[in-house]
C-alpha cells in the first residue's frame, strides 16, 4: 500500500473548453454560417470595423452580431441602427468568453438564417486569446495609438489569430508608429497571418479586409459537405 | 491569464485521476506551461491551495515546468530557444536575422502526478 506512484495525465488545460468549440465550429459549418471572433483591446476600433463591415458586406450576406465588450449596450445599439440583428451577451464582468457563452449567445440569436455572425469580443488582449470560442476563423485589431511593441507584450494573442488589422492609420503621422516593425514582429508568431492597414473613420482600404473575410466566408461556406 | 479557473480544472482532473487510479492522496502535480503563455505563478499556487482545501490534493505541491518557445530562422534554418518571457523582441541567436518563426511555446498542459 502507501506506496508512491507517477500518474500520467498530458491533458490540456483547455481541453473541455476546446471540445466544446469544435463541436459548435462544427454545427455552424453545417448551417452555413460564419462565425468571426474580433478581438482587440478597448478602444481599438471593434465596433467601428464591424459597422464598415456591415457596410461592405451588407448586401451580399445575412449579418448578425454578437456584442460582448464591457459596457457595450451603446455599442449594440450603434449596430442594430444599421438594421443588424444584435444580442448584447451579458458576461458579468468577464475578461473572455468561452465556447459555452458564445454558444448561449448564437442561440439567443438564431444562426439558422444567418451567413456571418461576428463576435465583439471583451476588450482585452491576454484572457480572450486562450479560449477558442468556436469561431470559423479569428481576428484581432490593434490601433496605432497603442504602439507597435504590443506583438512583443501580448505574443499569445498575435500567434493564435488568422488576421491582423491595424487601424487608425489616419493619425499615423501623429505617433511614432512602425507598421513594418509590427507586422515583422507579428510575422514572428505567426508567419502567415495576413495584415491590412486601414482607418474604420475614413473607410481608407477597409475594403481590403472586406475582401479577405468575404473569401473567407465563401471558402467556409463551400467547404461544407 | 485565468490561474482561478485554470486550477480548478487542474484540481478536478488531478482527483479524477487519483479515482481512477485509487490514490488515497496526491503529493505533486507537474504543470507544463509554455512561456509564451505567461501564468503568474504565485497567484496559481494561492488559488490551488483554496480550491483544494479538504481534498486529497489540498498538500499537492505545484511544480511548474517551463517549455521553452523555439524559433527557426528562416535564413539559416538555425533553432534558438527562449527559456523565458522577456518582452524583447525574437530574433536567431546563430545569424542574428529576425526572421524567426515560432513553432513552439504555446502549449500548457497537466503533465503527470505523483501520488500514494
Ligand atoms: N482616428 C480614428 N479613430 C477611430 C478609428 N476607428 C475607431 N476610432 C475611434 O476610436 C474610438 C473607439 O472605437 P470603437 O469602435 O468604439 O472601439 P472598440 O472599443 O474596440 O469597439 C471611437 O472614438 C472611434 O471613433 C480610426 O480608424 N481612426
Ligand atoms: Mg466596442
Ligand atoms: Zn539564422
Amino acid at each position: 500500500m502507501d506506496e508512491i506512484r507517477i500518474i500520467e495525465i498530458k491533458k490540456s488545460v483547455y481541453e473541455n473548453n476546446d471540445r466544446e468549440a469544435d463541436k459548435l465550429r462544427q454545427q455552424l459549418r453545417e448551417e452555413k454560417t460564419f462565425l468571426l471572433n474580433l478581438m482587440s483591446s478597448p478602444g481599438s476600433g471593434k465596433t467601428s470595423l464591424v459597422l464598415r463591415t456591415i457596410e461592405a458586406l451588407g448586401q451580399e450576406f445575412k449579418i448578425g452580431v454578437l456584442e460582448a465588450d464591457i459596457d457595450s449596450a451603446v455599442d449594440a445599439q450603434t449596430v442594430a441602427r444599421t438594421g443588424t440583428q444584435v444580442v448584447q451577451l451579458h458576461t458579468g464582468g468577464m475578461c473572455h468568453l468561452d465556447a459555452g457563452m458564445t454558444l448561449r449567445g448564437l442561440q439567443e440569436l438564431g444562426t439558422r438564417d444567418l451567413d456571418l455572425v461576428i463576435l465583439e469580443n471583451v476588450g482585452n488582449l491576454v484572457c480572450p486569446a486562450e479560449f477558442d470560442t468556436g469561431a470559423s476563423k479569428s481576428a484581432m485589431i490593434l490601433s496605432v495609438p497603442e504602439g507597435d511593441d504590443k506583438p512583443l507584450k501580448y505574443p499569445l494573442m498575435f500567434s493564435e489569430v488568422d488576421a491582423l488589422v491595424l487601424n487608425k492609420i489616419d493619425v499615423l503621422p501623429y505617433f511614432d508608429f512602425d507598421t513594418d516593425a509590427v507586422e515583422e514582429r507579428a510575422r514572428r508568431l505567426n508567419p502567415n497571418i495576413p495584415i491590412f492597414a486601414v482607418s474604420a473613420k475614413t473607410g481608407q482600404h477597409t475594403e481590403r479586409w472586406a475582401d479577405w473575410l468575404r473569401g473567407e466566408i465563401r471558402a467556409w461556406n463551400s467547404d461544407a459537405c | 491569464m485565468h490561474e482561478l479557473g485554470i486550477m480548478e480544472t487542474v484540481l478536478d482532473t488531478a482527483l479524477e485521476f487519483a479515482k481512477d487510479n485509487n490514490a488515497t492522496e496526491i503529493k505533486e502535480i507537474h504543470l507544463l506551461t509554455g512561456i509564451i503563455f505567461g501564468i503568474h505563478q504565485e497567484y496559481a499556487e494561492l488559488f490551488f491551495r483554496m480550491v483544494s482545501k479538504d481534498t486529497i490534493a489540498q498538500n499537492a505541491k505545484i511544480v511548474f515546468e517551463s517549455v521553452p518557445a523555439c524559433f527557426i530562422c528562416t535564413e539559416c534554418k538555425g533553432k534558438t530557444e527562449y527559456p523565458a518571457f522577456s518582452e524583447k523582441e525574437f530574433y536567431c541567436k546563430h545569424c542574428g536575422s529576425k526572421k524567426v518563426t515560432m513553432v513552439s511555446g504555446r502549449e500548457f498542459r497537466i503533465q503527470n502526478m505523483v501520488v500514494v
